[in-house]
């Protein structure tokens, strides 16, 4: 049974449905007892309401994409059959020939542009006692990123659980870490899209309150 | 919103367990309590207004509830005839909570939903027979952009074409999973077991793909404003 999560932007409290389950409540993805519980909030909640609002757009639109994109790609598989038929009975090689440079032409215009690059880039992320002010450190995005988190000075444990925050509060990811040297590892082969973001180490089974939260940006 | 880098306050987690038994960590199983009354509100103190027939507490019912009501009548109806519709609902509560038939007080926000919930169900099917539909539709989906409303079919429409953009530009992989997600209606524990991806990984797609699609939709708009400004001083409107 999928759970109503509670979101939570840094710095407040607990009290709001997360976005991935207001997502699946637009989608009607979610158990009774939690439907319930998002719509009675959503009774009282003006701010919810406007987020509801916005992922129905979002989602409207990206089901309409999808399928406009599918029966764009079934009119092209059909239109292709078509012109192979066509090509059996008896087109100029010239034109085989021109096919083929405008499909390759096409192919290499559909296929997106990989913008990694080699390498990964490490971000140290450490606890600075008093340094208020200090911005945050950043990264490029799309890259393979490498977070080494300082945990010096928290009680050892056998392992750690890392949750990274979006701007808006929902956890983009969670995973266990073994710490190695005074530091957590955290390998996002895939990189981050452009923004802010948090990563909060809590103890093993106990993500409630984190025991140590850092701040980075992707830029 | 903590400082950059900064330490936050280092807080050991309480071993005793919550209180109520629930717990708030990343269990899938967790349930979240129903939402406080709004400051200065007790439930059973407006119930109670309202069965003595308290005009000040039908007034109080109708400010706390009447745009908690309106949304959701609208999400699934439409704007037509929406504030009689409102309206209407709005006696059918008082009408039960003087019947009795709110036994718990306090459970005046489930007992609204409920009501909220059963008025909206049975217009949705008066609507489904009365234009007798052969195929089986997400009335929602048809009533989402308000036929009487150009601006925001116009909007709803640029948000596709802005849609189909994101969706050109990933991989036909990413494209496929989005496409199991959103339109086949596969569960996220599906497509992960069937197409070898983490959860994590299934997430980090859906966020990456809503972000180019807020990134692209900005763009639009600084670049129509640009061209708006630049057409002020080319004479042409």
């Amino acid at each position: 049974m999928s759970a109503v999560r509670i979101g939570e932007k840094p710095g407040e409290s607990r009290n709001h449905p997360s976005e991935e389950t207001l997502e699946r409540y637009v989608m009607d993805r979610l158990q009774e007892a939690e439907e319930a519980c998002v719509e009675e909030h959503l009774l009282l909640c003006e701010e919810c309401r406007g987020k509801v609002e916005e992922t129905e757009d979002y989602v409207r639109a990206m089901q309409t994409a999808l399928a406009e994109l599918e029966q764009r790609r079934s009119r092209a598989a059909r239109e292709g059959s078509e012109t192979g038929r066509k090509r059996r009975w008896g087109l100029p090689r010239l034109a085989w020939a021109g096919s083929l440079a405008a499909i390759a032409a096409a192919i290499v215009m559909v296929v997106p542009r990989n913008g990694k690059q080699d390498g990964p880039v490490e971000l140290r992320l450490t606890a600075l006692r008093g340094q208020a002010g200090i911005s945050a450190p950043a990264a490029p995005a799309g890259r393979r990123l490498v977070l080494s988190l300082d945990i010096e000075g928290l009680q050892r444990r056998p392992a750690y659980e890392v949750h990274l925050v979006g701007a808006e509060g929902e956890v983009l990811f969670d995973r266990t870490a073994v710490a190695e040297a005074g530091s957590l590892k955290i390998d996002l082969a895939e990189g981050l899209p452009a923004g802010r973001y948090w990563v909060r180490v809590f103890p093993p089974g106990h993500a409630k309150v984190p025991l140590r939260e850092f701040e980075f940006l992707i830029e | 919103m903590p400082g950059a880098g900064a330490k936050r306050q280092e807080q050991e987690p309480d071993p005793r367990p919550e209180p109520g038994g629930a717990s708030a960590d990343t269990s899938e199983a967790a349930v979240q309590p129903a939402p406080e009354p709004p400051a200065g509100v007790r439930w059973a103190l407006l119930v109670q207004k309202i069965q003595t027939g308290d005009q000040q507490g039908m007034e109080e019912l109708y400010k706390i509830f009447s745009r908690g009501v309106k949304f959701y009548v609208w999400r699934h109806l439409g704007t037509r005839d929406l504030d009689d519709r409102i309206h209407d609902i709005f006696l059918l509560v008082v009408e039960a909570i003087r019947n009795g038939d709110l036994r718990d007080p306090d459970k005046l926000l489930a007992f609204v939903r409920t009501v909220v919930r059963r008025q909206v169900a049975g217009q949705i099917k008066g609507i489904a027979r009365q234009r007798q539909r052969e195929t089986a539709l997400d009335t929602k989906a048809y009533l989402a952009v308000d036929p009487d409303n150009p601006e925001a079919q116009a909007m709803a429409r640029e948000r596709v074409e802005i849609m189909k953009e994101v969706l050109d530009g990933i991989s036909p992989r990413d494209r496929e999973i989005l496409t199991r997600f959103y339109l086949r209606g596969q569960s996220e524990e599906q497509i992960c077991r069937e197409m070898d991806l983490t959860h994590n990984q299934f997430r980090m797609l859906k966020y990456r793909a809503k972000m180019r699609f807020g990134e692209m939709g900005k763009r639009r708009l600084r670049k129509r404003r640009l061209q708006a400004f630049f057409m002020r001083f080319s004479g042409s409107r």
